[in-house]
C-alpha cells in the first residue's frame, strides 16, 4: 500500500457526504420526514432554504452504480420492455421503485417523496416522471419546470452571466421562470405546512455565490500553477460535495479550507506529478466509474488532467449576483435557465471550453462522446473544431457511460498515450 | 377535377415537394418553411404568406453536415441539416424551427453556428418558435406571447398585421383543411381505397400545397374515390416520424396494408380542430400546446387514449412500432403502449433502433413478413 497522499479536504468531503447519507437514512427513511426527488438542473435552493432534503438524480444513480447494482436494474429494464438504446443511467433511481425491493436498493430504497421535480430540457423527463409518480402510488405530484430557449446566444456568456444575467437571458424568459418557481414554492409550502422565509432564501443565494468565489479562487490557483498541485479526482470530490450541498455554510467553509490547503501545497512546492510536461482537459461527462484514468499518464508521459466540466462550473455557471432590493428568486431563476446551453450546446459550450483551456494552461483536450446519452454528445464536434482552431489538439473517445464493462481500459490508455506522443509532445 | 386527377395532383405535390415550393415561389409567393406539426400555419396564412412544411430525405445525406453534427442526432434532422447547408430550401424566405423536440432545438443552434464555420453556405434565415407543451396555465400564457412575437416577425417579411378577425378567418381556413383530411381519411381508415403510401402522400401534400388548393383536391378525391382495394391485414404504423414512404412501402410489399399512420407526419396532423371562439390567440396557443401529437406533449395517458381510439376506428389487426436508431424518447412510452394493445388482444411488432440512412431492408422485410404471418387474420 502506498501512503494516502490525499488532501485533508478530500477526507472531510467524504466524511460530510457519509454523514449526510446517515442523516437521510435516519430522518427520511426511518423517520418519515419529507424529502424531494429532483433533477440535477433544478432549484434545490428552495428546499435548502426550507430545510427539506433533496435527492438529486445523478447522485443517487452514481450510488447505485458504485454499489455495482446497475446490471441488475438494467436487466429489469429489459424485462419491462425499455429498449437498450434509451439513456438508462439517469433512470436507475426510477427502476429501484419499479423493482420494489427495498432491501436491494441503496439506503433501503427511496420512500414516497413530497414531489418529483423535473426540468424539461430533453424530451423524456416528463415521461419518466409520470411513470415514476404512478409507481409511487399515483399521489406524488410531478412538478415539471418547462424550459424556454434563447434565440440568440449572446457571448461570451461567462463574462455576462454573473451580473448581466437579466440582459443575457432575457426578461420575458426570466419572468416565466420566476412564475414557475413561485408555483414550486407554493406547492411545497402547502404540502409541508412550512413557510419559505425570504431572508433565508436570500442567505442561501449569497452563500452559493460565496461558494462560487472560492471555486474561482481554486481555478486561479490550479490554472496558474505548474506543475499542478491537486489531482482531478480530488478536485471532483471536493467540488461535487459542495455543489450538492450548496447554499449551506458548510460548502463555503469547506471550499475555503480546500483552497487554503491548495495554497499550502503550492507554498511547499508540492506537485502531484512533479515531472509534469503536458496538461490536459477532460471535456464532457465524468468517468465516474474509473477516475483513476485521469492519472494514468503521469508516470508514462508526464501528462496530467487538470480540468473537467465540473472543475469550476460552480463558479462560472452558478454564481448570480443581485443588488439589494432585487428579488433573490429572480437570481435563482437565472441560475438554471440556460445551464444546458452553457454545458452542451454548440456555441456556448465551445466558447467556454476554449477559455477553460487557456485559463488552465492546457496543451490538449480529450473529448468524451458518451454512447447511450446522446444529449451529452451534441455539440462535441463543433467544440473540437473550436479547440483545434485555438491551437489545442483534441482526441475524441467514444464510450458507454452506462456500462463500465464496455470500457476497454487498455485500448483507451493506448489511444490517449498515442495522442499525447503524436499530437502534443511531438 | 375527377377523383383520379385530384389524387394525381396530391401525389405529384408530395413526390416533388421542393419543386412545388419553387413553383409557388416563382409565382410570387413569400414562402415560410417550417418543420414538424407544431408551427401555427394559421399565423402564416393570416399575415398573407405561404407555409410549406419541410422534411428530410433518407436519400439526401450531405457530408458537410457530418463535419459538424454528431451521428446520434435523428437521421431526419441530419438530412435536414445537410439540406439547409446545401441550398435545398433556398426558396424559403424564412425557415421556422419549433422548440417541440430537443433535436430540432439543437438543429436551430447548429444552424446558428454555421456562419462562423461555413460562411458561404446558403443557409436560409431561421426563426426559433419557442412553443412549450407542459399542460399548465402559465405555459399557455407563455405560448400565446410566443405566437404574438412570431406574428410580428412574419409581418417584417411583408405580411399584413394580424388582427383578431384575420386570425379567426385563417383558423377557419386551416380547420377546413383538417376537416377535408378527416373526410378523406375514410379512404384508408375505413373501407380501403387508398393504400398506406397514398395515404401518406395525401396527408403530406396538404402541407405543401396552398390550403385552398389542397382543400379542392381533397374534396374532389372524397367525392369521387377510387375502387376498393383487395383486403389485406390492416396495420397501424407508429413511432418516429415517417415523412418518407419507404417503411410503408416495405410493409405493403410484404402483404400488409397501413391503414393508420400514428406519428407526427401522419393522421394526428389533422386530429383536432382549433376552437373557433372569440379568443383566437388563446385558442391557437391552447391547440398547439396540448392538442397535437409530439414527444413533449403530456400527460402521456391522453396521447395513448388517442392512439387506442385511432386503432379502434381503423379496425386494425396489428401495430408496427418503428423507432429511429437513436431514439431516446419514444422508447419510454412503449411498454405502456404494448400493454394497452395486449389488453385488447392486438398483436404488435417492435422495430427499434432503425437507421434512417441505408436501412437494413432485408432484415426489416423479414421481421415484417414474420409478423404478418403470425396475424391470425391473414387471408389464406
Ligand atoms: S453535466 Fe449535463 S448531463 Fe450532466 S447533470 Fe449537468 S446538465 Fe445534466
Ligand atoms: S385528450 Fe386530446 S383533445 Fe383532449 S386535451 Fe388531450 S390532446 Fe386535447
Amino acid at each position: 500500500m502506498t501512503e494516502d497522499t490525499r488532501m485533508a479536504a478530500t477526507h472531510a468531503a467524504n466524511a460530510y457526504q457519509k454523514a449526510g447519507q446517515a442523516r437521510f437514512r435516519e430522518e427520511v427513511i426511518a423517520g418519515g420526514a419529507p424529502y424531494v426527488i429532483a433533477e440535477a438542473v433544478t432549484p434545490h435552493e428552495i428546499f435548502h432554504a426550507l430545510d427539506i432534503p433533496v435527492i438529486s438524480l445523478p447522485w443517487y444513480s452514481a450510488i447505485i452504480s458504485a454499489k455495482q447494482l446497475s446490471p441488475y436494474y438494467f436487466g429489469l429494464m429489459d424485462k419491462l420492455g425499455y429498449h437498450d438504446g434509451l439513456p438508462r443511467y439517469g433512470s436507475l433511481p426510477f427502476m429501484t421503485t419499479l423493482d420494489g425491493d427495498r432491501d436491494r436498493a441503496p439506503y433501503g430504497g427511496l420512500p414516497k417523496p413530497l414531489m418529483i421535480l423535473e426540468r424539461l430540457r430533453g424530451d423524456f423527463g416528463q415521461k419518466i416522471g409520470e411513470q415514476w409518480a404512478r409507481a409511487f402510488g399515483g399521489d406524488v405530484p410531478l412538478v415539471s419546470l418547462d424550459s424556454s430557449s434563447l434565440a440568440d446566444l449572446g457571448s461570451p456568456w461567462f463574462d455576462r452571466n454573473q451580473h448581466g444575467w437579466e440582459e443575457l437571458y432575457g426578461s420575458d424568459r426570466l419572468d416565466f421562470q420566476v412564475e414557475q418557481l413561485k408555483g414550486v414554492i407554493a406547492l411545497t409550502e402547502a404540502l409541508t405546512h412550512r413557510a419559505l422565509d425570504p431572508e433565508e432564501l436570500r442567505k442561501v443565494m449569497h452563500l452559493v455565490n460565496q461558494a462560487g468565489e472560492q471555486v474561482d479562487r481554486a481555478k486561479r490557483l490550479i490554472g496558474g500553477t505548474k506543475p499542478v498541485p491537486v489531482s482531478l479526482p480530488e478536485q471532483l470530490t471536493n467540488i461535487m460535495a459542495a455543489t450538492w450541498n450548496r447554499g449551506g455554510q458548510w460548502a463555503v467553509d469547506h471550499l475555503t479550507a480546500y483552497c487554503d490547503e491548495i495554497e499550502e501545497r503550492i507554498d511547499k512546492g508540492y506537485a502531484i506529478c512533479p515531472n509534469e510536461k503536458v496538461r490536459l482537459l477532460w471535456v464532457n461527462n465524468g468517468l465516474w466509474f474509473n477516475t483513476g484514468f485521469y492519472r494514468a499518464f503521469e508516470e508514462s508521459h508526464g501528462a496530467t488532467f487538470v480540468w473537467s466540466m465540473y472543475s469550476n462550473f460552480l463558479s462560472d455557471g452558478y454564481r448570480k449576483y443581485f443588488d439589494d432590493g432585487v428579488d433573490p428568486l429572480r437570481a435563482l431563476a437565472a441560475r438554471h435557465i440556460s445551464m444546458n446551453e452553457q454545458l452542451h450546446l454548440p456555441g456556448w459550450m465551445a466558447e467556454w471550453i476554449v477559455q477553460q483551456a487557456k485559463d488552465y494552461q492546457c496543451d490538449g483536450a480529450v473529448v468524451l462522446v458518451p454512447i447511450g446519452d446522446r444529449m451529452s454528445s451534441f455539440g462535441t464536434k463543433i467544440c473540437q473544431l473550436a479547440l483545434e482552431q485555438a491551437g489545442i489538439p483534441t482526441l475524441e473517445l467514444t464510450a458507454s457511460m452506462v456500462d463500465s464493462r464496455l470500457w476497454d481500459n487498455d485500448a483507451m490508455i493506448a489511444k490517449v498515450g498515442r495522442f499525447i506522443e503524436e499530437r502534443i509532445a511531438a | 377535377m375527377t377523383g383520379a386527377e385530384a389524387l394525381a395532383r396530391l401525389t405529384a405535390a408530395y413526390d416533388d415537394r421542393l419543386g412545388e415550393a419553387r413553383r409557388r415561389k416563382a409565382a410570387g409567393a413569400t414562402i415560410v418553411g417550417y418543420f414538424l406539426n407544431s408551427v401555427p400555419v394559421e399565423l402564416i396564412v393570416a399575415v398573407g404568406l405561404d407555409p410549406v412544411r419541410l422534411v428530410g430525405d433518407p436519400g439526401r445525406r450531405a457530408s458537410i453536415a457530418d463535419r459538424y453534427m454528431e451521428e446520434y442526432m435523428d437521421g431526419e434532422v441530419r438530412s435536414i441539416f445537410g439540406s439547409m447547408l446545401t441550398g435545398d430550401f433556398d426558396f424559403a424566405d424564412l425557415v421556422v424551427i419549433p422548440r417541440t423536440s430537443e433535436v430540432y432545438l439543437q438543429l436551430y443552434y447548429f444552424l446558428r453556428e454555421m456562419p462562423r464555420w461555413e460562411p458561404d453556405a446558403p443557409v436560409p434565415e431561421t426563426y426559433l418558435f419557442d412553443l412549450l407543451q407542459s399542460p399548465h396555465w402559465l405555459t399557455a400564457r407563455w405560448d400565446e406571447s410566443r405566437m404574438r412575437s412570431f406574428a410580428k416577425r412574419l409581418e417584417t417579411l411583408g405580411g399584413r398585421p394580424v388582427d383578431d378577425g384575420a386570425l379567426a378567418e385563417a383558423i377557419r381556413l386551416c380547420n377546413r383543411l383538417r376537416s377535408a383530411l378527416q373526410a378523406a381519411s375514410s379512404l384508408w381508415r375505413g373501407e380501403t381505397r387508398l393504400d398506406g403510401i397514398d395515404a401518406l402522400k395525401v396527408i403530406g401534400a396538404a402541407s405543401v400545397l396552398a390550403p385552398e388548393d389542397a382543400i379542392a383536391a381533397l374534396d374532389a378525391l372524397a367525392a369521387d374515390p377510387p375502387e376498393p382495394l383487395p383486403s389485406a391485414p390492416r396495420l397501424l404504423l407508429k413511432g418516429s416520424p415517417q415523412s418518407d414512404p419507404h417503411v410503408t412501402a416495405l410493409i405493403e410489399a410484404a402483404g400488409g396494408r397501413v391503414v393508420a399512420h400514428d406519428h407526427v407526419a401522419g393522421d394526428p396532423t389533422f386530429r383536432a380542430l382549433v376552437a373557433e371562439n372569440d379568443a383566437p390567440w388563446e385558442a391557437l396557443a391552447g391547440h398547439y400546446q396540448r392538442h397535437i401529437l409530439g414527444p413533449r406533449v403530456h400527460p402521456q395517458a391522453d396521447q395513448d387514449a388517442h392512439f387506442i381510439a385511432l386503432a379502434q376506428e381503423a379496425a386494425i389487426d396489428g401495430v408496427i412500432f418503428f423507432h429511429d436508431e437513436w431514439d431516446d424518447t419514444l422508447g419510454w412510452e412503449y411498454p405502456d403502449q404494448r400493454q394497452l394493445l395486449e389488453a385488447r388482444g392486438i398483436p404488435s411488432l417492435f422495430l427499434k433502433r432503425q437507421p434512417y440512412f441505408d436501412p437494413p431492408a432485408e432484415d426489416q422485410r423479414a421481421a415484417i413478413s414474420d409478423f404478418l404471418s403470425q396475424i391470425a387474420k391473414v387471408p389464406a
